[in-house]
């Protein structure tokens, strides 16, 4: 987590115009709204679009920001918005795979949603091929967004529960709320795919 | 869940984020309620595992950062009262300038009386005319014999103007009437005739011409077909040259395509005989 007290600086002298300070507060946060970013969806070029989105958002309206200290809160409200709105346009698109389409009559393609979602995730060939970190970012791909956006914000970028509630404009206990079913969500799903506790804790 | 302890303080105590005194009472809590206790350590050990997700390292593509349009100078000189309220009034007298010309308004002090008119003021304009900026310097517009002794002056320069005109008109019509007399002599027409060019001849010219014009462009249309021809047949052996490129580029793709399936074909057939050697085993396992 790139230091406060250096963010405020550039904060200030960025949105002043400083165009070199508004650079070097990139530099600082950009691996760190990028893998918020690639956790959220754990897709690399989603990441990067949503978060060139988010730096040239923060471009636009650095001088709107009052309190220079929210800096963080604010960054991470704008890309969660962006995450979301992701969110609602891929949920408009229908991607099936190739080979998920049989045909059940002759010249009729249709496309079976159950079997897919059970046979799109082998958990065994998975945990055979793949990193267990791989499975994990999987799993949370899983939860619900509003749960995962709180267990990102907490587990991996540090935040107190009164800043994350404070930059998506939620109550504290909402924020502990989420989490609590963001992590209960997670297990379940982790249970599941059969990999119990043994198996991440000493997996890699 | 007992009502004393919410999950909410479950999470805060389990990332550190409750007071001592209430994170006491949590502990105490869990040692007496060992199936809450065991829904903590799952949490915990989830929360050592999800650790395990590592940050990526990206690379930061180069930043091309226009002028931020909030900042420019421009705007800054702009957002300044004085200069706002400075130009809205210069704007109102230039669009009142341009009302004016439009409806040709036309204002006038005399004799202590000002007047507005929206057309030119003909008489007036006339007056000025012989020296309006020697009588302006004056002040003698406004003085009413000064008026008087302009207006005799103008009238004698006008009797002057009317002179020299009838005189030059006389002059153009016995010009004319001179002109009109030559052109009508027989000795005029006698010579015209003498030059030798007859109607036959014109005729003659003009076919000539037409005929070389009509060479010409078919010559013109000749050389265009040729080079339309050259053109196509260009276009088409690049465009067979491309064909060709495509189709060898999509017969690399097809087998590039053919290779990596049969490939994961094969990869599919070894998992799956891991499998079965697996259920096999089980079953094997069980009999025994």
């Amino acid at each position: 987590m790139p230091d406060r007290d250096d963010t405020m600086v550039l904060v200030d002298k960025a949105a002043q115009g400083d165009e070199q300070a508004f650079t070097r507060l990139v530099q600082a946060w950009y691996k760190r709204i990028f893998n918020f970013n690639y956790k959220y969806f754990f897709d690399h070029d989603l990441a990067m679009e949503v978060t060139q989105k988010t730096f040239i958002s923060v471009h636009k309206n650095i001088g709107k920001l009052k309190n220079k200290g929210s800096f963080s809160g604010w960054l991470y409200a704008i890309a969660v918005n962006y995450c979301r709105e992701e969110d609602r346009r891929s949920n408009k698109k229908w991607v099936i795979p190739f080979r998920s389409m049989n045909k059940k009559e002759a010249g009729v393609e249709s496309f079976d949603i159950q079997n897919y979602r059970e046979n799109a995730y082998d958990p065994e060939t998975c945990l055979q091929k793949e990193e267990l970190s791989t499975i994990l970012l999987k799993a949370l791909a899983q939860i619900p967004a509003e749960q995962k956006v709180v267990l990102i914000m907490k587990e991996y970028e540090g935040l107190k529960f009164r800043e994350i509630a404070d930059s998506l404009q939620i109550s504290e206990n909402t924020a502990k709320s989420r989490l609590y079913y963001g992590l209960k969500g997670l297990r379940k799903i982790l249970d599941h795919w059969k990999i119990n506790k043994e198996e991440i804790y000493y997996g890699s | 869940m007992d009502p004393k302890v919410s999950k909410e303080q479950i999470i805060a105590y389990l990332y550190g984020e409750l007071p001592d005194e209430e994170a006491l009472e949590v502990a105490s809590y869990l040692q007496d309620h060992p199936q809450v206790a065991a829904e903590y350590e799952a949490m915990q050990h989830l929360r050592g595992s999800l650790q395990k997700i590592r940050d990526i390292e990206v690379t930061q593509p180069v930043i091309m950062l226009g002028k931020n349009p909030r900042i420019s100078s421009f705007s800054e000189i702009f957002q300044n009262r004085f200069i706002q309220k400075a130009t809205a009034v210069a704007a109102v007298i230039i669009v009142g300038l341009l009302l004016a010309k439009l409806t040709g308004l036309n204002l006038t002090y005399r004799n202590q009386a000002l007047t507005i008119a929206f057309q030119k003021d003909e008489a007036n304009q006339t007056m000025i005319t012989p020296n309006p900026g020697q009588q302006l310097k004056n002040g003698s517009i406004e003085n009413d014999s000064a008026q008087q002794q302009l207006m005799t002056k103008v009238n004698e320069f006008l009797m002057r103007e009317n002179q020299v005109l009838v005189q030059r008109l006389t002059s153009l019509e016995s010009d004319f009437d001179d002109l009109k007399g030559k052109t009508q002599h027989p000795a005029t027409i006698a010579s015209a005739a003498k030059s030798g060019i007859d109607q036959q001849d014109m005729e003659d010219l003009a076919r000539k011409i037409s005929r070389q014009n009509l060479q010409l462009f078919s010559e013109v249309i000749k050389t265009s077909q040729v080079q339309q021809e050259e053109y196509i047949k260009s276009l088409f052996s690049e465009f067979a040259i491309y064909l060709q490129s495509q189709r060898v580029e999509d017969l690399m793709k097809i087998e590039a395509s053919l290779k990596s399936l049969k490939q994961e074909s094969d990869l599919k057939k070894l998992e799956t005989d891991q499998v079965i050697a697996r259920l096999i085993q089980t079953v094997n396992d069980k009999n025994y």
